[in-house]
């Protein structure tokens, strides 16, 4: 039986397979059809007859109607490149999608690859913009300046610290100054509050002028009145919520050693990019150190001036400079000169000798940008590489493009737009790894940024400029190349990229040079770290525990605490003293005999006990050590190292004695000679110093040698005994290595973050020479089967395979082995104590590279050498 | 018979007369075109249709689709202003040619090349 409505479908389905046929015109045509037929049926004919009368015409024209159709469209009308530039768009989006999804191995490479690097950078750039940030938040940052002692004589830089008058006067004799404002630390003490008790860390005493000097934040309670009274504690809110949770503070009452404080103010926390970073600040009304208003004596006073618009600082600290001697006198001027450092320049400009918190450096920052920066540059050479690789696969595309009318710059609008449709699902990534990666990132850097750091308006948009620029960047070349091709050549296949290849392997040893310096950069700071570590400091390390006294029974009774102590034979030796060695070593002027004031060496200071000299396990080379049988020795006499000694010129040391006026100390006799020992970090070369033994106030450390077995034990023995002499404050200790080490803090981070960079850019050059070797190898399918069939090895092809890849990593190995050579040599400058870059270690970076270079190469060409040649041969 | 050339030559100026009587569809279109020939301009779907989607393009001539009792779907097309001037130019132009043509061959002496 006929059917008419399955004839027509028939008949539609024809037409609809022209190409040119629109669904309109097919539509039209079928309804033109039906009333053909209605008009045939009219005239007698049955409906099949009908239908094959009408249509026999139509099917019968199909191409015909298709090609009139095809020349009565309008040709489309080119009207200058940008107007069809944005009518493209859509087609240009399209196939940039189609050539991400057909091609999704190399599609992950490059975007995996781009998106690590851009993820790198993003969580760079944020640590940088912390870095220079430090301080700029203060409303009058622009103003505040401190002033130290650039002492010329320290054989520092000069001393963070000054004595406690030095800011006031300033403030009252200079009219430039508007205002003034001290710290001074307050020194770990136990808090406590009904069950609550802990020792507080990061206080200070303040003068009742910071908040008028400094733009902290206050919550509750009065900024003018806050700090005036004695006793009173303003606290930030992280303190606040330990004691007083989800209840306002101010006006109640805090216990701190035992003496109570009024909480006066509540401060919102302190943000992190600061270099005096404190959790409560005590009113400098309460201190009440003998020697707060000596002019020599006593400098524990961070001090900052602030300013009056448009003054130049300098001028200040001339003017501060010409005041000095009337209040010092003229003999100590060689000691002292006033210098101010701007706030914000402190944390990555000012390296000076007791600064609040290890500082950074602005080497650091300029290193870190450019590490982030050539991460993101090996990614981008992914990129290009691999797009001016997969270049000859769109020969066609752009033949058929040209000889539609696409213009050159069109083509290369093109190629750039969908590199940055790359760049831009990549940055979507990369944001999602930078979150996944931060507190990895925070424990590498050793600072703890949140993810409202990491979205911060100011870097989204910056790294919406790198987007563009990374895509710019990384899109050029290809653009560049491609839209080069001649139609007629590209569309017979005849396309040869004899130059691109060049350009490839520069890229590839651009990269690999990279690597490689940033290997050789990590296995260098690694080995002076490690060196650093293992260095002979001149006394044992290890197995020390430092104690901290919080009563004065610990004081006064030191010799029964030893005693109890010593009981456990774990315990093998122990000390009571001021300070120790790793920083805590006083400056007091001494008057070593004989010995011109101008003359004189600046000399540090440990004061110690009997036992301190056995339990630190340092050496007397000459002399003798102190002795409880000769009671003279008890602040009485002195042990000087071979630094003083060499410094002060004395041939016996023994023969001469030594005063300190400040504390009315000696002249005491020289009753020894210590071997040289690091009492500072790595960084400072050994200076004189001496040691003796004071009175009782003086102490303030225990120093606790235990064996290393059953350290669990020693502790709890530890523990014990302190628990009977001090039943008030709670037990804590910390041991000597793991404080020796927090000298190192920026070394370390330093070196967590160039572990991590070299790391990610292995594994990106790595991935990208993995890409551009399986890409190679494709093209080279037909030539591998060919040798094979004529008796090639499998080591044989795979060695010409990586032929011209170990090419390329030599020259890589060539230029980047003197230039990291040369840059770590001026690192080292700044270590007294340095290791040397040794050729084994080139070697091993050589091999490493070498080694890495192979393995992503190799993977593909053996796979392709093993591949039976018969496959590759009967394809196509 | 009519040739291939003449009729597309003429198809232009055909279609916009026809549509200058009223709205109409190709089916009505090529039926008018028979009838006024008396049967010997035979036009086929392929000559029509894509020139009245050419006119349509260039403005002369807009279509619409109308909904049939009987459901079936039928495109109109009518002339649009532009159109109507567009055929006057036509008009004119074939007048040229006609006038020419008639004066060759009516018995003008100055023409004649006797």
């Amino acid at each position: 039986m006929f059917n008419l409505e399955n004839a027509i479908k028939e008949w539609r389905k024809k037409l609809k397979k022209h190409p040119n046929l629109e669904p309109g015109v097919i539509e039209e045509l079928e309804m033109h059809l039906f009333d053909k037929i209605d008009s045939l049926k009219s005239e007698g004919l049955s409906e099949e007859e009908a239908f094959k009368k009408a249509s026999e015409k139509i099917p019968g024209a199909i191409d015909a109607l298709a090609s009139e159709f095809l020349k009565a469209k309008k040709k489309p009308v080119i009207k200058g490149t940008r107007v069809s530039f944005w009518m493209l768009m859509p087609n240009y989006y399209k196939v940039a999608l189609r050539q991400i999804y057909r091609q999704k191995g190399y599609s992950m490479i490059n975007i995996l690859g781009l998106a690590v690097g851009i993820a790198t950078t993003i969580l760079i750039m944020m640590y940088v913009k912390h870095e220079l940030t430090y301080d700029t938040f203060h409303t009058n940052s622009d103003r505040i300046y401190r002033l130290v002692n650039m002492n010329p004589t320290s054989g520092q830089q000069g001393i963070a610290k000054v004595t406690g008058p030095w800011g006031l006067t300033a403030n009252e004799n200079i009219p430039e100054v508007e205002n003034v404002t001290r710290f001074v630390f307050f020194t770990t003490p136990l808090v406590q509050r009904g069950e609550n008790i802990n020792y507080e860390v990061s206080g200070f005493y303040a003068d009742a002028s910071v908040f008028e000097v400094f733009g902290y934040e206050m919550i509750s309670g009065n900024p003018e009145t806050a700090l005036v009274n004695p006793n009173s504690v303003a606290l930030t809110e992280q303190v606040a919520d330990i004691y007083f949770p989800n209840e306002n503070p101010v006006g109640k009452a805090l216990t701190m050693n035992g003496t109570e404080y009024t909480v006066t103010a509540l401060l919102k926390d302190i943000p992190a990019n600061t270099h005096i970073s404190f959790r409560y600040l005590v009113s400098m009304s309460t201190l009440n150190h003998p020697d707060k208003d000596d002019w020599i004596r006593w400098n524990q006073f961070y001090t900052y001036l602030l300013l009056a618009e448009g003054v130049s600082a300098d001028v200040v600290a001339d003017k501060f400079q010409q005041l000095l001697p009337t209040y010092i006198g003229e003999e100590a001027m060689p000691r002292y000169k006033a210098g101010m450092q701007l706030i914000s320049d402190i944390h990555l400009n000012s390296d000076l000798f007791r600064e609040i918190t290890p500082n950074s450096n602005i080497t650091y920052v300029y290193a870190f940008s450019a590490i982030a920066l050539l991460i993101l540059l090996i990614a981008c050479v992914n990129f290009t590489n691999l797009a001016t690789a997969k270049a000859m696969n769109r020969a066609r595309e752009i033949g058929i493009r040209k000889s539609a009318g696409a213009l050159r710059s069109t083509l290369r609008a093109q190629f750039l737009g969908e590199s940055i449709v790359y760049t831009f699902i990549s940055s979507v990534i990369a944001i999602g790894l930078a979150i996944a990666a931060l507190s990895l990132f925070n424990q590498i850097t050793l600072q703890s940024f949140t993810i409202s750091d990491l979205l911060d308006v100011r870097l989204v948009s910056w790294v919406l400029v790198l987007i563009v620029l990374i895509g710019i960047l990384s899109g050029s070349y290809p653009a560049f190349l491609l839209s080069g091709f001649k139609p007629i050549q590209s569309l017979k296949g005849q396309i040869k990229l004899s130059g691109s290849s060049t350009v490839r392997g520069g890229l590839v040893i651009f990269q690999f040079a990279i690597t490689t310096g940033l290997i050789l950069a990590t296995s260098v700071v690694i080995q002076q770290l490690n060196y650093v570590q293992n260095q002979d400091l001149g006394f044992d390390k290890e197995q020390l525990v430092i104690l901290r006294i919080r009563d004065n029974s610990l004081r006064e009774q030191a010799d029964t605490f030893k005693e109890e102590l010593l009981r456990n034979p774990a315990i093998i030796n122990a000390s009571i003293s001021a300070n120790f060695p790793g920083g805590t070593d006083y400056g007091i002027p001494s008057q070593p005999e004989g010995i011109p004031e101008d003359q004189r060496p600046p000399m540090r200071i440990l004061a110690v006990d009997h036992e301190f000299i056995d339990t630190f396990g340092m050496e007397v080379v000459q002399g003798r050590n102190f002795s409880r049988n000769i009671p003279t020795d008890t602040f009485g006499s002195v042990i000087i190292n071979q630094e003083a000694a060499k410094q002060l010129g004395w041939e016996n040391p023994l023969n001469h004695r030594i005063a300190i006026e400040g504390i009315d100390f000696g002249p005491a006799p020289v009753i020894g000679v210590l071997e040289d020992f690091h009492f500072r970090s790595f960084r400072e070369t050994i200076a004189p110093i001496m040691l003796f033994i004071p009175t009782t106030e003086w102490y303030t450390y225990y120093t606790i040698r235990i064996s290393p077995e059953n350290v669990e034990e020693s502790l709890a023995h530890i523990q014990d005994t302190w628990e009977k002499f001090d039943p008030v404050n709670p037990f804590s200790s910390i041991f000597f290595d793991s404080y020796y080490q927090g000298l190192y803090y920026q070394e370390q981070s330093t070196q967590n973050l160039l572990n991590y960079s070299t790391m990610l850019a292995i594994i990106i050059s790595a991935i990208g020479l993995f890409g551009l070797a399986s890409f190679i190898t494709e093209k080279r399918t037909k030539e591998i089967g060919i040798r094979k069939v004529l008796g090639a090895s499998v080591k044989e092809v795979v060695f010409m395979m990586g032929k011209q890849f170990t090419k390329f990593v030599a020259i890589s190995l060539l230029i980047a082995i003197p230039v990291a050579y040369f840059g770590m040599g001026k690192w080292l400058e700044s270590f007294a104590y340095k290791t040397n870059i040794n050729g084994v270690t080139i070697l091993i970076t050589a091999a490493s590279v070498f080694g890495i270079a192979w393995i992503s190469v190799s993977y593909q060409s053996i796979k392709a050498a093993l591949s039976n040649p018969i496959n590759s041969l009967r394809s196509e | 018979m009519i040739s291939r050339e003449l009729k597309a030559a003429s198809s232009k100026p055909m279609i916009l007369s026809i549509l200058n009587k009223g709205e109409s569809y190709g089916y009505e279109i090529i039926q008018k075109i028979e009838q006024l020939s008396g049967g010997e301009w035979e036009w086929s779907e392929a000559m029509l249709y894509p020139v009245l989607h050419r006119l349509d393009a260039d403005g002369l001539i807009q279509s619409r689709w109308a909904i049939l009792e009987n459901r079936r779907k039928r495109k109109y097309y009518s002339l649009t202003p532009k159109g109507k001037e567009a055929l006057q130019v036509e008009k004119q132009r074939w007048m040229k040619v006609h006038n020419a043509l008639v004066r060759l061959w009516g018995p003008s002496p100055q023409l004649s090349f006797e």
